[in-house]
């Protein structure tokens, strides 16, 4: 969106008091999501040592808290800006005085809170396990990391994709697309899982770097890995079985789902074979617009694929892989 | 012990070499009675040297601080070896590379396998035991000694009488992250003496754990050596060179072995 229509939304909303109320709820929400994560940080064993500022008063939490609150608010800041400069020039009601005051007492009730709970002793937790899930296997060991450490990251990612592939599915049964249109569909919903496949890098350079010493199979790592990533694909598996899946498309389902689970493989091999994340984004971009030159050329999803596992095997192969 | 007489027994190469691996296995000392093929014994000699338990060749390790650790070559044989260092002088580096954790240039050799070209059978006869152990946070000791005890070969009687050994209790059903660093030592240390290892790499062994835990852990490590497993050990404890009869003791410093004495 240009800056010009992000304007005109703004003048709408002040012009609307229904509109200028909810977005007024949507930044609490984001405020209080925000304060609740920091609070988790700040109760982190990492991140214990910040309870020093339980020493300071008041006045000097909030002085040496104000970059951290502007940097973390930076969105709700920058828009109510804009919504300052278009409703100058707008009669907006009263309504920007309002804006400002509800920013001023969301960071006074934010530091206010930070305050008091960093006075406190830190809090008693402890971790059930569900019954059903009472000793987890390897290969469920990422999923658990997710659930435990980046759930907001995986429910992004799947809202994302989700969101991608309906409209993408929308499209094609409106009729004049073939299905050269659902494999680059398939191609941006791969896309918007690089960050999960990021974090599983990470997760297994970090975490899991002892369990390099393990002599583990090729055939077990394959296995691992795949069972993984097929599990972390679910959701998009069972929206193209529900979009696509009949008798009559039977046999170009099975090769989607194979072409998907094969492009998240090879992302994730991608990732791990390069050495940092700047050369593995750029190779990304890279491998984006190969695959999408093999999708419109009409390349068989089965080959595009064969090609796409390549990474993969070879990833997963190397001598110091888990 | 075995003597020799190389003029009336020993007469091909074959069988030098099938003789040297027994006397290796076994741990006997050969004392040879050098006469006049001086010829045999030499090859005697180089064999025995070819049949060490530990052999790093060419090892180099760098990183982008600019620290480097080289070991031209290195032969230890079966026993317990000792690796004194100062903080930072690659003590774990050097140990985590001979326990395929960290990639290298150069080669280790453990029994005649090739960490670079028998990884598998390599990773089998190694285990490792770091200085501080990291391991995700809503992992059970039990779910970590599962995938270990899979990967490794070790039996649930084996695991139980580690568990016993080393005073674990119910601890092992809680998650990681209620560990003290204590337990967290010991969950390593478990995880070190599954399976039928060749070498077992301690990192700093004693620290965190108890007294009585020390004690446990010395008779433990004395059992395996009997068995024939081999030790790789490191400590900043002041006495530590008391605890074991050690076969060797380096030194690391500056990113280069000495030894110290054997």
């Amino acid at each position: 969106m240009e800056m010009k229509q992000h304007g005109m939304i703004a003048g709408r909303i002040l012009q609307n008091s229904i509109g200028f109320y909810a977005l007024l709820l949507i930044f609490f929400g984001y405020a209080v999501a925000q304060q609740r994560f920091q609070l988790r940080l700040l109760n982190d064993k990492r991140y214990r040592i910040f309870h020093s500022l339980a020493f300071l008063s008041f006045r000097q939490l909030c002085w040496s808290f104000l970059p951290v609150w502007i940097a973390n608010h930076a969105l709700l800041l920058l828009y109510s800006m804009l919504m300052t400069y278009v409703g100058i020039g707008i009669d907006s009601g009263g309504k920007l005085p309002i804006l400002w005051i509800f920013m001023v007492a969301i960071f006074l009730a934010d530091l206010t809170l930070t305050y008091h709970k960093l006075k406190k002793p830190f809090p008693d937790r402890i971790r059930m396990r569900s019954r059903l899930f009472q000793n987890l296997n390897f290969e469920f060991w990422f999923l658990m990391y997710f659930r435990e450490n980046r759930s907001m990251l995986i429910l992004a990612v799947k809202l994302v994709s989700i969101i991608l592939l309906n409209g993408f599915f929308y499209a094609f049964h409106s009729g004049g697309y073939d299905l050269r249109w659902l494999e680059f569909g398939l191609l941006c919903a791969t896309y918007a899982h690089f960050p999960i496949w990021l974090d599983k890098n990470d997760f297994e350079l970090q975490q899991l770097s002892y369990f390099n010493n393990m002599p583990v199979s090729y055939l077990m790592k394959l296995r691992q890995h795949s069972t993984a990533i097929v599990l972390i694909l679910l959701p998009e598996l069972a929206l193209l079985v529900y979009k696509y899946g009949s008798s009559e498309t039977l046999p170009e389902l099975l090769f989607l789902l194979i072409l998907f689970i094969s492009l998240n493989m090879g992302i994730y091999g991608l990732i791990k074979l390069r050495k940092d994340l700047e050369s593995a984004i750029n190779s990304a971009y890279l491998v984006f617009f190969l695959i999408f030159i093999l999708v419109i050329f009409g390349i068989h999803p089965v080959l595009i694929s064969s090609i796409c596992l390549l990474p993969f095997l070879i990833a997963i192969r190397a001598r110091y892989s888990i | 012990m075995v003597r020799l007489n190389f003029l009336n027994q020993v007469q091909i190469h074959s069988e030098i070499q099938i003789l040297t691996k027994f006397l290796f296995k076994t741990n006997q000392v050969l004392l040879l009675e050098k006469q006049d093929n001086r010829h045999l014994c030499e090859n005697f000699a180089n064999l025995c040297y070819f049949y060490s338990m530990l052999e790093i060749q060419h090892f180099k390790k760098s990183y982008p601080t600019g620290f480097q650790i080289e070991i031209s070559s290195l032969h230890l044989r079966k026993g317990i070896h000792l690796i004194k260092g100062e903080n930072g002088s690659g003590k774990s580096t050097l140990l985590k590379s001979i326990a395929g954790i960290h990639d290298f240039g150069g080669d280790v050799i453990l029994d005649g396998l090739s960490l670079k070209n028998d990884g598998l059978a390599f990773r089998r006869l190694v285990n490792y035991s770091e200085a501080e152990p990291l391991f995700p946070e809503f992992l059970s000791m039990d779910e970590l000694i599962a995938f270990v005890a899979k990967t490794k070969g070790a039996d649930n009687a084996q695991i139980e009488s580690l568990k016993e050994t080393l005073g674990i209790g119910d601890f092992s059903k809680n998650s990681i992250s209620t560990y003290s660093s204590g337990m967290l030592k010991k969950t390593g240390l478990i995880l070190a003496f599954l399976g039928t290892p060749s070498l077992i790499i301690l990192d700093e062994p004693y620290t965190t754990i108890d007294v009585g835990s020390q004690k446990l852990l010395t008779e433990l490590v004395n059992r395996e050596i009997k068995k024939g497993v081999s030790f790789l050990l490191t400590s900043h404890i002041a006495d530590f060179e008391e605890f074991f009869a050690y076969d060797s003791v380096l030194s690391i410093a500056d990113g280069k072995l000495a030894q110290s004495h054997e």
